[in-house]
């Protein structure tokens, strides 16, 4: 990898709570445990955590390469290479999906008038400049948008409390229908989505300055900011009820909308596009920067920062092309959560490390 | 040639020898060795310079053996008290009562050494150096039969004493501030630093100028590569008349293509001598009392001296009203039309209808109405920094009366429109870096357009965009948008987020013995080849 990049600790732990809020933060995650996604989402996290370890030792294995890189030495390169490129595949699709989501939270919330292409190109051209950037520059963003997205957080949940609309009645029966329930939505659903999807992260490791530091840095972004959804997402069902929530496209964007205080701060949804609008626009581009260095490290191109470009336009035309609604593109994703999702974040890498152990033992002996 | 044959024509025939050496060399491609004729010599050096006015040549003689001498100097860049007390006084009586006529071998060397009652000497001994001394203010002395010259340091004339810095104001602090002569500007940077460790290095840049310009950092302070990238910029400069610092910011910056400057400027010494404390660098530039710092970082530019003479309590506060003030200046007009254009929704009812009201008789959108009022006060700002003293208070009238509350009630524009331009300026003279209120003032405009187009999202588009650009920018080495003071070790950081925690000095560094063993390293990499006697001045002394 190139050794002017370097990223460091703190930058990876910010990128890690970005990528982790993204689109979970505004979108309902899980979809039977109804008043108890709060619950489910902090027993997804162990799981989550299990999966961050896996990622991180064959980081630990082959320091120097990437995903791409090390699939390939895995399973030798007429296997790696397909494996690797249908990685790239489902990373654009993934980024895609993404931008799709913001593109219609911005339509359904003021854009109504806009088509969504160009809602969509607006945001795939600073996602084309940061990955022409470098990385180093998209994490340097990250440790700027970290402060601002906590920011933003604090002042609305303050906004929540005084504003009296939290019925901390919606949130109960706690596990009202046994454990369960609550069980089966963490796993797999919530573990998929948002957990999982740290696999792109095995791209950026090899960037890293402290390389003993990954393991324990991600673990402690992960426990943060799973933390951290519990509590909005806790919140969102207190505000409006599991009822609207399990319906609503964007429960954050429907709860935000009831809160009102002081007969002054009306509305707070600028505060739920904005946070979507980062948090979006940092996953897509971790996904894009993924699809990057994997292509680049596939088919040989010295220069990564030319593909910023091809790949920005394919994820932009995937983003308007896949979905005629947001419906369909909401029941791609309920069949993407359990059958793309579970293969590419588990499927692979647990085969992967199987292959990597059964070689070690044969080359030991 | 025939140019030079005609000036040749008006001088003495006794020039022969001179001009045929002239010429051989001339045809080499280069100046002609010093002649050992004073006369060839005088009149090679009056047709360098076009036979100009204010070259004064004096010629005399020396000693009991009546050498012929002549001292050459330029007209009103020198001190003529010097010359004529410490130059030809001591020359013409002084030398010639203690010369012992027998003696004859070496009579520059013994000038030099026992005549010259003068702080700076030099024995010269080609023709760039001669005409570069006397170009500076050196009086040279050519000496009949000898094929060198000496120079004496007679820098001086007239220049601006040192007066209150007019940018950078401060209510309780020092009152000086930097002139035009680098040599002033060093010494009162000296003054505050009695440090061993001081490190001076000059550089001359500019064919045509040769402007002296100056590196000063403390060495054990300043980082070493940091200092070395800045030398290995400044000696790569190729460019023609360096006439200001804002040029050479502009060609030793790390990245040529940004709005953004990654060097700060000041006019005050003691500025310059907190940076050079937190282990950053001066450069000094002749001609100009504003002087760069380096490296610099963004929340830089968001310090402004009077911190230092301020408590870190109350600085912290201002600091924040500073930011503030930057968010304001920068987002203002844009949110304004976002929120009018896209979205309505969020303004408070009253004060939704009460804009609506105000709205009603603007034939302008939102966005046209801004650019109006943002380009007319654009325009004010220009003029006020250029109009005569004595009618500033009648166009202030027509700014403030005609142009705000007249075209309110013309229904041009509207009052809220009105509140955001003025409060959006005012912030943005809040900014303590003019460089950074310039910046700002040209991407509000960009912001501008963002929010005609989408609104927030528009905003917070370009804002990544703007961020990201401002994260890829770096000063000799040390990112831009960094959190931490650069150069200062973290143990001994006393800002957070560029709020001053404390103001204490920490702990002295000790500091290394110069020219000992352990900086021998960093002796060799002086430039070699820069004269030394570049930034002292007569008058100073």
């Amino acid at each position: 990898m190139s050794k002017s990049s370097s990223v460091s600790p703190t930058q990876l732990f910010a990128m890690i709570i970005l990528f982790e809020f993204g689109t979970a933060l505004v979108l309902p995650i899980g979809q039977a445990a109804g008043s108890n996604v709060w619950l489910s989402i902090l027993l997804a996290m162990p799981g989550g955590m299990i999966l961050y370890v896996l990622y991180t030792y064959f980081n630990r294995q082959f320091p120097a390469l990437t995903l791409s890189g090390y699939i390939r030495k895995i399973l030798g390169p007429y296997f790696g290479w397909p494996v690797s490129f249908l990685y790239i595949v489902y990373f654009i699709y993934i980024s895609s999906r993404n931008l799709r989501e913001a593109g219609d939270l911005l339509i359904s919330a003021s854009y109504d008038e806009t088509p969504l292409a160009t809602v969509h190109a607006v945001m795939i051209i600073a996602v084309i400049y940061v990955i022409y950037k470098g990385v180093n520059v998209l994490f340097r963003l990250g440790e700027i948008y970290i402060l601002i997205i906590i920011s933003l957080g604090i002042l609305s949940q303050a906004a929540v409390l005084f504003s009296g609309a939290l019925e901390l009645r919606n949130l109960l029966p706690l596990m009202g229908e046994g454990f369960i329930p609550t069980l089966r939505d963490a796993y797999p659903n919530i573990l998929m989505f948002p957990f999982s999807e740290l696999i792109c992260f095995a791209t950026i490791f090899p960037h890293m300055k402290q390389q003993k530091l990954i393991r324990k840095t991600g673990l402690l972004a992960i426990l943060a900011s799973s933390l951290m959804l519990s509590l909005s997402h806790a919140i969102e069902i207190a505000i409006i009820g599991k009822d609207i929530y399990s319906r609503a496209t964007f429960p954050l964007f429907t709860s935000i909308t009831i809160v009102e205080v002081a007969e002054f701060m009306q509305r707070l949804d600028p505060f739920v596009i904005l946070t979507l609008i980062i948090g979006v626009f940092f996953k897509m581009t971790v996904y894009a920067y993924a699809v990057t260095a994997m292509a680049a490290d596939l088919f040989r191109i010295e220069d990564r920062r030319q593909l910023a470009f091809p790949i920005g336009i394919v994820i932009f035309l995937i983003s308007v092309l896949s979905a005629w609604s947001f419906p369909e593109h909401n029941s791609e994703g309920r069949v993407h959560l359990i059958t793309g999702s579970p293969f590419f974040t588990v499927a692979v890498p647990i085969l992967l490390l199987l292959v990597h152990l059964l070689k070690k033992r044969s080359t030991h002996s | 040639m025939m140019f030079y044959r005609k000036a040749q024509r008006n001088r003495k025939p006794s020039y022969q020898s001179h001009t045929d050496a002239a010429n051989a060399a001339s045809d080499n491609g280069g100046k002609p060795p010093i002649s050992a004729g004073l006369a060839d010599n005088l009149a090679y050096l009056r047709q360098e310079l076009g036979d100009s006015p204010d070259m004064i040549v004096r010629t005399f003689e020396i000693g009991g053996n009546r050498i012929p001498a002549g001292a050459v100097y330029m007209d009103g860049i020198t001190d003529k008290d010097m010359v004529n007390e410490y130059i030809l006084k001591s020359l013409m009586i002084e030398a010639g009562e203690a010369m012992n006529p027998d003696e004859k071998p070496d009579i520059l060397a013994y000038l030099k050494a026992n005549a010259l009652t003068i702080g700076e000497v030099h024995l010269l001994k080609d023709w760039d150096c001669i005409i570069l001394s006397v170009l500076s203010g050196d009086t040279v002395i050519f000496l009949d039969g000898s094929p060198e010259a000496i120079s004496g340091n007679t820098k001086g004339g007239e220049q601006r004493t040192i007066t209150e810095p007019s940018t950078q104001v401060v209510i309780r602090g020092p009152k000086d501030g930097f002139t035009e002569s680098i040599g002033t500007n060093v010494s009162l940077v000296r003054r505050r630093i009695k440090s061993s460790s001081v490190r001076l290095e000059p550089f001359k840049i500019g064919q045509t100028t040769k402007t002296n310009v100056a590196v000063m950092y403390i060495q054990g302070k300043a980082e070493d590569h940091v200092v070395q990238l800045l030398r290995e910029r400044l000696s790569g400069i190729q460019i023609e008349a360096l006439t200001g610092s804002e040029l050479l910011e502009e060609l030793i910056q790390d990245q040529k293509k940004s709005p953004f400057s990654t060097l700060i400027n000041t006019e005050r010494p003691d500025t310059v001598a907190n940076h050079l404390l937190d282990g950053r660098i001066a450069i000094f530039v002749d001609g100009t009392p504003f002087n760069l710092i380096a490296p610099t970082t963004f929340l830089m530019n968001f310090l402004s001296t009077e911190d230092y003479y301020t408590r870190p309590e109350a600085v912290a506060a201002i600091i924040i009203v500073r930011y503030a003030a930057l968010i304001i200046s920068l987002f203002a007009p844009s949110i304004y039309i976002a929120a009018i254009t896209f979205h309505q929704e969020m303004i408070p009812t009253p004060l939704l209808l009460s804009l609506a009201s105000q709205r009603e008789s603007v034939p302008f959108p939102a966005f046209i109405e801004a650019l109006i009022m943002e380009f007319t006060f654009e325009i004010l700002r220009e003029a006020g920094i250029r109009m005569p003293r004595a009618i500033g208070q009648a166009v202030s009238i027509v700014g403030a009366l005609v142009l705000g509350q007249a075209a309110v009630e013309a229904g041009i524009i509207s009052s809220a429109m009105v509140i955001v331009v003025a409060i959006t300026g005012i912030s943005s003279f809040a900014n303590p870096s003019y460089n950074m209120a310039l910046s700002i003032r040209l991407i509000r405009f960009f912001l501008m357009v963002a929010a005609a187009l989408f609104g927030f999202y528009g905003i917070a588009i370009f804002s990544i965009i703007l961020i990201s650009h401002m994260c890829s920018l770096s000063s000799f080495g040390v990112p831009y948008m960094t959190i931490k003071t650069p150069s200062v070790p973290e143990a001994e950081r006393k800002t957070l987020f560029g709020i001053p925690l404390t103001k204490e000095k920490t702990k002295p560094q000790p500091a290394p013995d110069s020219g000992g063993s352990g900086a021998g390293g960093n002796d060799q990499a002086q430039p070699a080849s820069a004269p030394s006697n570049l930034l002292n001045e007569s008058g100073s002394s």
